[in-house]
């Protein structure tokens, strides 16, 4: 027998009632409320399999109910009515974002009293509500009702959860009562939605986009670009945006972030974080993604500054860290610390989701200021830990620079137009661009890099320094930017069909024949840098892309599966989640 | 481009830079095509991912368009974001040419245009040209009253490579503006610029931890057994990376 006792606490569920994460379709048994009650909260046993043992032998369950409920905030629009189906208040037939709880009175109750089934409904109140089997207008809870008392039946009586946000809590109380509302047997049911957790590059991609804009005289197009993706990717796995729709607005990574949020009963909700940047591709959003199980959600109004945009917020592959596992890795952002970084509220929401524990780095020294401007993780299944970090490394691209014959021209680079660089000569040996190049090394990569060294744990062997060079970019304040393009600013598509992940990289250009990536020292040095497994493209993006300030990363963006770990069970710890506690 | 010699010395002397540029660019523009001029206007520059314009594609190249780009970057009523795009390109265009009637259109609004970022890009525009532009067009701007300006202009001589402007450089390591005073002591660095060390070493003690560590650099670059000497005050430097800088001199790194 035991006794559950649940208390709100500010940040989460903590609640002493039996609570696997791995039983929510495990009906449990309620506990008598003259039972000796274990209400020390002081009290850490855990669930140890000497626990489980003891679990085996509590009497079997005659009023089952699930321990905890793991769901999904009701944040999408299967209804098609422009609307978040929380906000919709009703549920409709085709709904597919509660989680079911089915509750099993003890049988022949009515002989020993028992008058009604009292359900109570504590927590964010006002973000949960709990709907009855056939009842599509109201919630029996929820809306303002926290306490209703349903007529007795021996019929399982079959309720349902809805959320109204990411990680909203709570706890339902299921008691059979008597006449005189006293309970015979009381039982907790923890409540709690998943929280939104970014995507991260080792999970599979369903879907990759990039915005199409057609070569004119008057602009750049990208036909190379899309046809470097198009083809790599097929029809199934790729698709081109019209950018006459979206106002040639090429920075897909920028505009959004994927996420998801899934629940134990298999809901699952692709997030679309759209950010406040608001260029043109604010609407694509809207008009292409969002519906039935694809959400949309900002947080943040206003002015958006570059590190807004979400090529500057980026997930790590999963982890552990510090002696913490990070089941879902750890999100990074770059910010320009003690001046501004990304809208207190959208860091605030990732905070808020406490799986991924953000952390930031300092980007001020791009003119950009996207972290992804100089940081990737690529898969990797001969890595340790299935991933190699990979970090734009200055001592690198001076190394293959000097690899080079001096000589070699560099149509892509040379003219007013593009750098103004003739040959390898004169980008090696310009003193000051040298200069620069050292600068950032010691001052911003190699700090960056320890930072991240110190937050994932890496080992020298998980990370990967890709040849890279930088410039003072114009009309940026002295900042700088990728004057090689950068392939650190890469994207990673593993369709799940068989075939070796694609990683799209810059074409380097660094070569005399543009036509022709073979003997482009640079191409060379990451082909050989990269695992093997990985299919490798290095795609155009110089005009449309690298000459304003982005590469490939920025110019794609990419839907991917959700990780199918279960949030409510390896993350735990994380979320703050309540410990088995155990009774007599 | 970048290296300059007697000749081109003399090509790009100051006198040659005297001519009536306002007047010949009134000329030039009612001589340029005016379905050539119908057919820019109705183009718009493309958004970077920075967020700033700028017009890239073989239509925005033609050098018949210059007058038109200083037109639209003399023009008040043109948005200042699309006048910084038009000069940015303006300068990509004449840094290629050996002789140009708006060279001195382009230095002379390195410094004087009323737009702060239309003179960074002009003067960003100058960081490929030879020593006589650079000198004309940027050390003005060293001593322009705008802040960002003499910083961008103090960054850019360096960038420029030109050595021989350290001393018009060097005053700017007592500029009031920290960001000024930082770029000045990089340049200066980059420069190796050894009368330059003792105004380094004082800037040291900058209350500014950028201009520290672009001081400690620079003295680096000039006389690095000076700076092995200085470096150990500094290990424990309240800004990060210049206590990493100083570690690293001391240790060779």
């Amino acid at each position: 027998m035991r006794w559950s006792s649940c208390l709100m606490l500010a940040a989460l569920v903590a609640c002493s009632s039996s609570a696997d994460a791995d039983k929510d379709d495990a009906p449990s048994t309620t506990s008598e409320t003259d039972a000796p009650a274990d209400t020390d909260p002081g009290d850490e046993d855990t669930d140890t399999d000497s626990d489980k043992d003891t679990d085996e032998d509590v009497e079997p369950a005659e009023f089952s109910a699930p321990d905890e409920v793991a769901g999904v905030p009701n944040i999408d629009d299967d209804n098609q009515n422009n609307r978040s189906d929380w906000r919709d208040g009703w549920k409709p037939n085709f709904e597919d974002d509660y989680a079911e709880m089915v509750i099993t009175p003890r049988p022949l109750g009515f002989l020993t009293g028992v008058e009604g089934i009292r359900l109570e409904l504590m927590g964010n109140v006002q973000q949960l509500r709990i709907w009855q089997e056939g009842d599509a207008d109201t919630p029996v809870l929820g809306g303002g009702t926290n306490e209703v008392v349903l007529p007795y039946s021996e019929e399982p009586l079959v309720l349902y959860a809805e959320f109204k946000d990411f990680l909203t809590s709570g706890i339902l109380t299921v008691s059979e009562v008597n006449a005189d509302g006293e309970p015979f047997l009381t039982h907790d049911i923890t409540l709690i939605a998943a929280p939104m957790l970014l995507n991260h590059h080792l999970q599979p991609a369903d879907m990759v986009y990039a915005v199409e804009v057609g070569a004119s005289w008057w602009g750049p197009g990208n036909d190379n670009f899309i046809d470097g993706l198009s083809d790599a990717l097929g029809p199934n796995h790729f698709t081109p945006v019209n950018g006459n729709q979206y106002g040639q607005d090429v920075w897909m990574q920028d505009e959004f972030e994927f996420a998801n949020v899934t629940g134990a009963q298999g809901e699952a909700i692709t997030v679309v974080i759209d950010s406040i940047r608001d260029r043109g591709l604010d609407d694509f959003s809207e008009n292409a993604l969002e519906g039935a199980d694809v959400a949309g959600v900002t947080f943040g109004s206003g002015w958006g500054s570059s590190q807004d945009s979400f090529g500057n917020l980026e997930t790590s592959p999963p982890l552990t860290a510090g002696g913490i596992s990070y089941p879902f890795g750890r999100t990074y952002y770059g910010s320009v610390q003690g001046n501004y970084g990304m809208h207190p509220q959208m860091e605030q929401a990732l905070d808020d989701q406490l799986a991924q524990a953000p952390f930031q780095l300092d980007t001020r020294f791009l003119c950009v200021g996207h972290i992804d401007e100089v940081t990737s993780f690529i898969p990797d299944p001969t890595a340790p830990r299935g991933f190699r970090f990979v970090m734009a490394d200055i001592d690198e691209g001076i190394a293959v620079l000097e690899s080079m014959d001096p000589n070699t021209s560099l149509p892509m680079y040379q003219g007013g137009q593009s750098h103004g660089i003739s040959d390898v000569d004169e980008m090696l040996n310009d003193a000051a661009l040298l200069a620069l190049n050292e600068e950032l090394r010691d001052d911003w990569l190699e700090p960056m890099l320890e930072t991240f060294i110190q937050e994932l744990e890496l080992t020298e062997d998980e990370i990967l320094r890709l040849p890279s060079y930088f410039e003072v970019a114009p009309q940026c304040g002295g900042a700088t930017a990728s004057l090689i393009p950068g392939m650190v600013n890469l994207q990673v598509a593993d369709v799940a069909d068989g075939s070796d992940p694609h990683i799209f990289l810059a074409d380097p250009f660094m070569r005399s024949n543009t036509n022709n990536q073979a003997g482009d020292a640079f191409i060379d040095a990451v082909t050989d840098l990269f695992p093997e497994a990985l299919q490798l493209h290095f795609i155009d993006d110089f005009s449309t892309y690298h000459l304003a300030l982005g590469e490939v990363h920025c110019g794609t963006n990419v839907v991917r599966a959700p990780d199918p770990s279960p949030w409510w069970d390896v993350a735990r710890d994380l979320l703050g989640l309540p410990v088995i506690k155990k009774g007599n | 481009m970048r290296s300059i010699g007697l000749t081109a010395l003399l090509l790009w002397s100051l006198p040659a830079l005297a001519g009536d540029w306002r007047a010949d660019l009134q000329v030039a523009v009612a001589a340029m095509d005016a379905d050539l001029i119908a057919e820019v206007e109705a183009q718009t520059p493309i958004r970077t991912r920075a967020g700033f314009l700028r017009v890239i594609g073989p239509g925005w190249e033609d050098p018949a368009l210059q007058p038109w780009y200083l037109e639209q970057v003399l023009d008040d009523d043109v948005d200042p974001a699309w006048q910084a795009a038009f000069a940015e390109q303006l300068a990509r265009q004449l840094v290629d040419e050996p002789s140009s009637p708006w060279h001195e259109a382009w230095v002379e609004l390195a410094s004087t245009h009323p737009e702060a970022r239309v003179r960074e890009v002009l003067i960003t525009g100058l960081r490929h040209a030879p020593l006589a532009l650079v000198e004309v067009g940027m050390v003005p701007a060293l001593r322009h009253e705008h802040a960002p300006t003499r910083r961008m202009a103090a960054l850019e001589i360096g960038m420029s490579n030109e050595a021989s402007l350290a001393s018009e450089v060097r005053p700017l390591l007592d500029d009031a503006d920290a960001g000024v005073r930082g770029n000045a002591a990089r340049t200066l660095g980059i420069f190796k610029d050894a009368g330059a060390v003792d105004g380094l070493i004082g800037l040291l003690n900058d209350e500014n931890g950028e201009v520290r560590l672009h001081a400690l650099r620079a003295v680096h670059r000039i006389d690095a057994s000076r700076a092995g000497e200085l470096a150990p005050a500094l290990v424990h430097d309240s800004e990060a990376r210049v206590a990493r800088l100083a570690n690293k001199i001391i240790t060779g790194g």
